[in-house]
């Protein structure tokens, strides 16, 4: 929080000294990505990359005919490239179950990957959802009306969380809503607000994912070497802690997930 | 508790060092500024008939030991008359001497110059003393003159950027500076977020700089030394100057309590630009702060000829609030009571008692949260030096001291009408007590050749109450691996760490022109600073050593060959170093060190070095006078657990670093002065590939600090136009400009997406200051 506030004095005394510039940067051999999820009651879904230079500016090359296999802890099964060169993986004969733990395996170009990841559970219930405008606006404008929410944590320590929110069916998945429990254990929390203004007639959806401890280090370290490198007192970028093995990047995230459609009175 | 005897120990050390010396008489006393009483420090006093010398110390003390005959003894010191007392020696003697500036520009700041060829002749390698007219004559941001702006252009010395806080000395990080003012510990030197240092040029006496062979008397950091003394206030006259600048306005006045007896100095700087918030149509800039304050206040009173006591004090603080959203504060409060006391002539001593404290404090409203965060560092000293003069072949230096800290590293404060419960946060308070002792020998052993060699006793003891976790693994600690949970009482002892700081220093005299000097030090550190940006900001806060934490150690060796040309008109100097850091604190990559209640998890111990080769040439006479230092050098650290456990740059590692700084008097009332500096720009970690994750871009970086931002270079000019004498008093203009031809130098580079083209990524260039910043100040003193 502290960090947030120095930058925001920063920005405001100096907000307009800042050039893109062209860096010659040496590159890096490209690794094998991945970008995959399982939640609760819910088919997994892995899409595989490969790296590309940072200034390369194109689409992102696919790995395609990866083998690709996924275990319960009691099943196994392959989830298939849903269609040839897509670099999306997918099955349909498994869905997602709070306390199980996930294993994948895939198999390319010779190389092994595997990542391992037992399933969180999400927070019980949305107590309720309500809107209402923020608590402060701009200058001569009426505050924006949000969504809020309210739950109930749980008592036990450690618990992490995720929400999502949609307006008319569109998410924007980089407006991350995400917190530990460290600050609010076990409290009933109320007037936690997500996404962008509301108005009368449209259709929310509220997602609430538990993750874990691995996956809140990793949005943490999105956050930091993302959205705080603007400052001139940012930590430095450092390397991400993904979940894969073998040097590969990405992450492969399991949650429980509840979700909740709501019409803005 | 075992420390504590062990301390005791320590003090009674000093009396068994008694001086007896039958066949010679001591000659002694206090050297003065004729004009305003003060003390003169590193005064060179001579005796012709023999070979002997003696300098002031840091209370204008001098302590001379001869057989009995006449003698003719010389003062001597730039800037100011020489005098010579022909003396005829049969008993100790006490000889008070008041010399005469020779300075006839503006009064407010004393000259300090060294004393010609001392940079030659003293055994003090790395030790740069700068006075404030000095200072005063560098062109600055926004012409507010500042003490660690001229420090940063010393040789050795340079500043991880615009806008950074503190300064960086022989490749050792910002928190391995002591920095002390009248001997009180400043734990943040600067103002508004690093433009502006907190020491008020008006009531600052001089500044020294020690970067190596630093002497036992001084521990703590690693790195560096920065003595400022203030002004003790003008025993025969009422006096003061002020000035009227862009950014602060200041004030600073002394005079005698009592002449010749008593004096006081009082100093006020303020930044006013928020005095015109109200005026703005704007409600959020309306009901905002911006400020900071420094008050110096300082009384001084000489009992007798013995003895003579000094109360000193400093506060300091910088408020900044936006309406009801946020307010932040900080500031360094400090008091210092000293008592000097003479035990005989031959033996001079200073007590001293010292508290300090460092706090920051920060509120803010995020919707229905609100919430008070603060956090402080305090810190008591009860502190004794000796000084004895055996014979003149060997000064003595002996004390201890014991200082207790607590450390409160952050914990909310409830605010009332917070919606939102957000749990009471606690960040746990931790205590400790260092006991420090010393002793230390400048043994002239011959005309060419002196020697200085002491060692320093370093102990710290953390103590509770405090809860400790153990691990199964104390290299590898994570949340995962905790063992045990140990609870400790309030004053038990949680970990003691002792050792000793060996320091040596040799001069050798080549021919009356020149010299070669070397050093070695080996500095501990007990207090760290927890950050990992490459520039600190005024809320990281400091812990000490503990049960995981161990002391840094630094061992330090360095060799200088120093020359001075045309009868000391150019002093010029070349000094080699090599420094290696062992258990540097560094953290695991991505870690939040904010409100982290677990910091011994995420912390990492590793080595580091630097080396460098420093050049110096400076101009002390004539219409232009000035500097040039250019150093060469690399600083890399080692950590298990960071960049693979390969080797890495440090993030200030500038390989050049060249600062000119040169003023010019046109006439007596017309000067100008000009800076030029230019160094490689700081190291940083750069994005090498990149790939998705869930609607972003995210980078796979380079091995740490392994590119760097573009060199940096800028020069500043300024003109200084002196006002007629009026009867009263006497006023200048000091016009300036900053970065004169408004380069845009890069502070920093970070990687985003671009905003209207989300698929396309881009490296954005920050500068601090995009133009030419010129300014107007108007000074005066009566």
């Amino acid at each position: 929080m502290k960090n947030y506030i120095y930058i925001l004095i920063l920005s405001i005394v100096f907000s307009s000294c800042q050039d893109v510039i062209e860096l010659d940067v040496a590159s890096k051999a490209s690794k094998l990505v991945v970008d995959g999820w399982i939640d609760s009651d819910s088919v997994p879904k892995i899409y595989l990359y490969i790296s590309q230079p940072y200034f390369e500016n194109k689409e992102y090359p696919k790995a395609t005919g990866a083998i690709v296999t996924l275990n319960d802890g009691t099943n196994n099964v392959n989830l298939t490239e849903s269609a040839a060169g897509s670099g999306f993986y997918s099955s349909n004969a498994m869905k997602g179950t709070v306390g199980k733990t996930y294993t994948l395996t895939i198999q390319y170009e010779n190389k092994t990957y595997t990542s391992v990841s037992t399933m969180p559970k999400t927070i019980a219930q949305f107590d309720s959802i309500y809107f209402r405008p923020l608590p402060f606006g701009k200058p001569g404008q009426a505050p924006k009306i949000v969504t809020n929410f309210a739950y109930q944590e749980y008592p036990e320590k450690g618990n992490c969380y995720m929400a999502r929110f949609s307006r008319n069916g569109e998410m924007d998945l980089k407006k991350l809503n995400f917190t530990d429990d460290q600050f609010i254990n076990g409290n009933h929390i109320t007037d936690v607000f997500v996404g962008e203004e509301v108005f009368s007639g449209d259709t929310i959806r509220l997602e609430a994912y538990g993750i874990t401890k691995e996956y809140f280090g990793f949005l943490n370290q999105i956050i930091s070497n993302e959205y705080q490198q603007q400052g001139l007192f940012s930590p430095p970028i450092a390397p991400y802690k993904g979940n894969i093995s073998n040097d590969a990047l990405g992450f492969f995230r399991t949650s429980g997930m509840i979700a909740k459609d709501t019409i803005v009175p | 508790m075992n420390f504590i005897k062990k301390s005791y120990f320590f003090f009674l050390l000093f009396f068994i060092f008694s001086s007896t010396n039958a066949q010679k008489y001591n000659i002694s006393g206090y050297v003065k500024d004729a004009k305003n009483g003060e003390e003169i420090t590193s005064v060179n006093i001579s005796v012709i008939e023999k070979n002997a010398t003696a300098s002031t110390n840091n209370y204008g003390y001098y302590t001379l030991s001869l057989p009995t005959g006449t003698y003719t003894v010389v003062f001597s010191m730039l800037g100011y008359q020489s005098q010579e007392r022909v003396i005829n020696l049969k008993a100790n003697l006490t000889l008070n001497i008041e010399l005469i500036s020779t300075q006839k520009e503006l009064q407010s700041y004393t000259l300090r110059e060294t004393k010609r060829n001392k940079n030659v002749e003293k055994v003090e390698i790395g030790t740069i003393q700068v006075s404030a007219t000095q200072i005063k004559k560098i062109p600055a941001v926004l012409g507010e003159v500042d003490v660690i702006k001229a420090i940063q252009m010393l040789p050795g010395v340079s500043s991880v950027g615009e806008g950074a806080t503190g300064f960086n000395v022989r490749g050792g990080s910002v928190d391995q500076n002591l920095i002390i003012q009248d001997e009180a510990p400043v734990y943040n030197s600067s103002h508004a977020l690093g433009f502006f240092s907190v020491f008020n040029p008006d009531a600052v006496k001089d500044v020294k700089l020690i970067k190596g062979g630093i002497p036992a008397m001084y521990g703590g950091r690693l790195s560096s030394v920065l003595d400022v003394r203030m002004k003790e206030g003008n025993m025969k006259k009422f006096q003061g100057s002020g000035g009227i600048g862009t950014i602060f306005s200041r004030l600073m006045i002394e005079g005698p309590i009592k002449k010749d007896k008593a004096s006081f100095m009082f100093a006020a700087r303020r930044s006013y630009v928020d005095v015109f918030f109200p005026l703005f149509p704007n409600d959020l800039l309306k009901k905002s702060n911006l400020s900071f304050t420094d008050l110096n206040g300082k009384i001084n009173y000489i009992i007798n000829k013995r003895n003579r006591v000094f109360l000193s004090s400093y506060y300091g603080r910088d408020l900044f609030g936006l309406a009801d959203l946020f307010k932040v504060s900080w500031g360094n409060q400090n008091v210092t009571a000293r008592w000097n006391h003479l035990y005989n002539s031959k033996t001079f001593a200073n007590y001293s008692l010292i508290f300090s404290n460092y706090d920051y404090s920060l509120g803010a409203t995020f919707g229905p949260i609100q919430f008070k965060w603060i956090s402080n560092i305090k810190f008591y000293n009860l502190k004794a030096d000796h000084q004895t003069n055996y014979n003149n072949k060997h000064l003595l230096q002996y004390g201890a001291n014991i200082i207790y800290y607590t450390f409160r590293p952050g914990e909310t404060e409830p605010v009332a009408g917070s919606s939102v419960i957000v749990n009471q946060i606690s960040l746990e308070k931790k205590y400790a007590f260092e006991p420090n002792a010393y002793v230390s020998d400048e043994w002239t052993v011959n005309k060419k050749l002196s020697i200085q060699a002491g060692v320093r006793y370093n102990g710290f003891a953390n103590i509770g109450s405090s809860k400790v976790y153990k691990y199964s693994n104390e290299e590898n600690r994570s949340l995962d691996n905790v063992t045990d949970t140990v609870y400790y009482q309030s004053g038990d002892l949680i970990k003691y760490y002792q050792g000793l700081e060996p320091r040596a220093a040799f001069k050798y005299t080549l021919d009356s022109n020149s010299s070669l000097k070397g050093g070695y030090n080996r500095m501990r550190q007990n207090i760290h600073l927890i950050s990992n940006t490459s520039a600190a900001t005024p809320f990281d806060i400091y812990l000490p050593s503990d049960y995981h934490f161990k002391p840094q150690v630094a061992d330090q060796v360095s060799l200088g060959y120093f020359r001075n040309f045309k009868n000391n008109m150019y002093e010029t100097s070349v000094e080699v170093y090599y420094k290696k850091y062992n258990n540097l604190i560094d953290f695991k990559d991505g870690s939040n060190l904010i409100g982290n209640e677990r910091l011994d998890t995420v912390m990492l111990r590793g080595q580091g070095q630097s080396t460098g080769i420093e050049f110096y040439i400076r101009k002390t006479e004539g219409k232009l006078t000035g500097w040039i230092s250019y150093t060469l050098s690399n600083t890399t650290r080692q950590v298990d657990g960071i960049n693979n456990s390969k080797t890495y740059s440090a993030p200030y590692n500038k390989t050049h670093v060249l600062s000119i700084t040169a003023s010019y008097e046109i006439n007596k009332r017309l000067s100008i002065g000009a800076n030029f500096i230019y160094n490689t720009g700081i190291a940083i970690t750069v994005n090498q590939s990149r790939y998705p994750h869930q609607g972003f871009v995210l980078g796979d970086p380079s091995e740490r600090n392994s590119y760097r931002i573009p060199n940096y270079n800028r020069a500043d000019i300024s003109a200084t136009y002196k006002g007629k004498k009026h009867k009263l008093w006497q006023g200048e203009w000091v016009v300036s400009a900053y970065n004169l031809y408004a380069r845009r130098n890069a502070y920093s580079i970070y990687f985003r997406q671009n905003d209207v083209d989300p698929s396309k990524t881009e490296a954005v260039k920050i500068s601090v200051f995009g133009t030419v910043i010129p300014s107007v100040t108007y000074n005066f003193n009566f």
